[in-house]
């Protein structure tokens, strides 16, 4: 579907590239606003990964799918974004009050969750910004090693490395809490 | 079982024998920090379920930043990516086999000593030069057909204006344009520049060449002052390696033709006899 709306924008139908916005804005906005951890500049990146995906569009040579090609104009602005900002400040409070437990969770468990998602997504943010990306294409995404070591322009066995490493930081992370039963 | 993070990294990742996959199991029933660790690797693991997930509606803005529909006028072009991303050599060979044909044939018929001098000789440089200005102008060209509907616009209608010069020769290298329309004269300024590739570069600097350059931008200058009814004065920067100016006004052009520019959008067949197959332009 994606290569039949990109075709259509290549032969002048500008609606179809609305259609492909519609598709990608808010997996893209809510990925970019993980790592920036700001819903401004998330909007102000999405925007132009979307414009410079229109004016790059006969580029896309169908080899990698339009999702993988999208995140990595989207990998090529946050790094723009990062190397403007140098001196950014994080704020976290917003991102992680986001634990939604489902009804069925017991109080005490739910409690537990949410402290252990807390304690992870404090992680997270203290990873480095492509160490983060990994994790977040990965998991949140859903991409293979491989659309993510294309993504982000690096090998496959980098993308592993950056994955192991995240992992282990979660391992030996100082504050590490006692576990209970709760999965 | 001791404690291993790395044992556990593989329980998740299904990684061990059933017989070690279930050490750990039993090792996490006891061990409460291997239980905290495996914990928080199995959030990680989930966060796709669980994730926050914030809903946007860029959809107009975005559209509204891109403004005009550079694919527009872009089949030709889509063709000519579709057969070189496929791999199709058509092309290549084409062009291969047509220069191995003039080759043959300049020699074949130079054995016989009489078109020899077709290719060797004096003419050769400006039959060359003529059918290629030929061909740029039919690729480059202005398209009355495609423009027409912009006729009677004004200076205040950006998007009119956008659409002009986009259909005009070097559009797609439209880098910004301003219109001023506070006061009289109103004026159109528009600067061309190519992307930032080679490929782009390359198109750009074959367009706006020395020789060429002042004719393409006189005759977008009187594209505009016929289909713009009210703007006075154009100016356009073209901005490479070197910045060239060109700046133009309606009374010039109108007294260089004698008759009103705008009376052209009203004659189609005027307008092609008179402009765009005339080669008499107004010099600068």
């Amino acid at each position: 579907m994606d290569l039949a709306l990109v075709e259509k924008v290549l032969s002048g139908e500008m609606k179809a590239f609305e259609l492909l916005i519609k598709k990608y804005e808010n997996i893209l906005f809510n990925y970019i606003y993980k790592i920036t951890l700001s819903k401004e500049d998330s909007e102000d990146i999405t925007q132009e990964v979307f414009i410079r995906a229109y004016k790059s569009l006969y580029k896309f040579q169908k080899k990698s799918s339009f999702s993988t090609w999208l995140f990595k104009i989207a990998a090529n602005c946050i790094n723009t974004y990062f190397k403007k900002k140098k001196n950014y400040t994080v704020e976290y409070d917003e991102m992680l009050t986001n634990a939604q437990c489902k009804a069925s969770d017991k109080p005490e468990e739910a409690l537990e969750i949410t402290e252990i998602k807390k304690e992870v997504e404090e992680l997270l943010n203290s990873l480095a910004v492509e160490q983060k990306s990994c994790i977040l294409l990965k998991y949140v995404e859903g991409f293979s090693l491989k659309e993510i070591s294309e993504i982000l322009g690096v090998s496959e066995d980098a993308v592993k490395m950056k994955i192991y490493r995240a992992r282990k930081k979660l391992c030996e992370s100082k504050n590490t809490k006692q576990g209970k039963e709760v999965w | 079982m001791k404690c291993n993070e790395n044992k556990i990294i593989d329980f998740i990742d299904d990684k061990l024998t059933e017989n070690k996959a279930h050490e750990v199991e039993e090792h996490l029933k006891h061990c409460k920090h291997c239980k905290g660790i495996y914990n928080r690797l199995l959030v990680l693991e989930n966060m796709e379920k669980g994730k926050e997930f914030f809903k946007v509606d860029l959809s107009d803005k975005i559209m509204a930043s891109i403004g005009e529909n550079i694919y527009e006028n872009q089949r030709k072009y889509t063709f000519k990516e579709k057969f070189i991303n496929k791999g199709n050599h058509f092309f290549k060979y084409a062009a291969v086999a047509l220069i191995a044909l003039v080759i043959t044939t300049g020699i074949v018929v130079g054995k016989n000593g009489e078109l020899l001098n077709y290719f060797k000789g004096a003419n050769k440089g400006e039959i060359g030069a003529k059918n290629n200005n030929e061909d740029n102008n039919k690729a480059e060209g202005i398209n009355i057909d495609k423009l027409i509907k912009y006729k009677n616009s004004y200076v205040g209608d950006n998007s009119a204006v956008g659409g002009i010069i986009s259909n005009l020769p070097g559009g797609k290298f439209r880098n910004g344009f301003s219109l001023k329309t506070d006061s009289k004269p109103y004026g159109i300024e528009v600067n061309y520049k190519p992307e930032d590739n080679v490929k782009s570069s390359e198109e750009f600097n074959k367009l706006f060449n020395e020789k060429d350059t002042e004719n393409i931008l006189m005759d977008n200058a009187i594209t505009l002052f016929i289909l713009v009814k009210n703007v006075d004065e154009i100016k356009f920067n073209v901005k490479d390696e070197k910045e060239t100016s060109f700046y133009v006004t309606r009374v010039e052009v109108e007294t260089f033709y004698g008759k009103k520019m705008t009376e052209y959008a009203e004659d189609k067949a005027l307008w092609e006899k008179e402009i765009i197959n005339s080669k008499a332009r107004p010099s600068k």
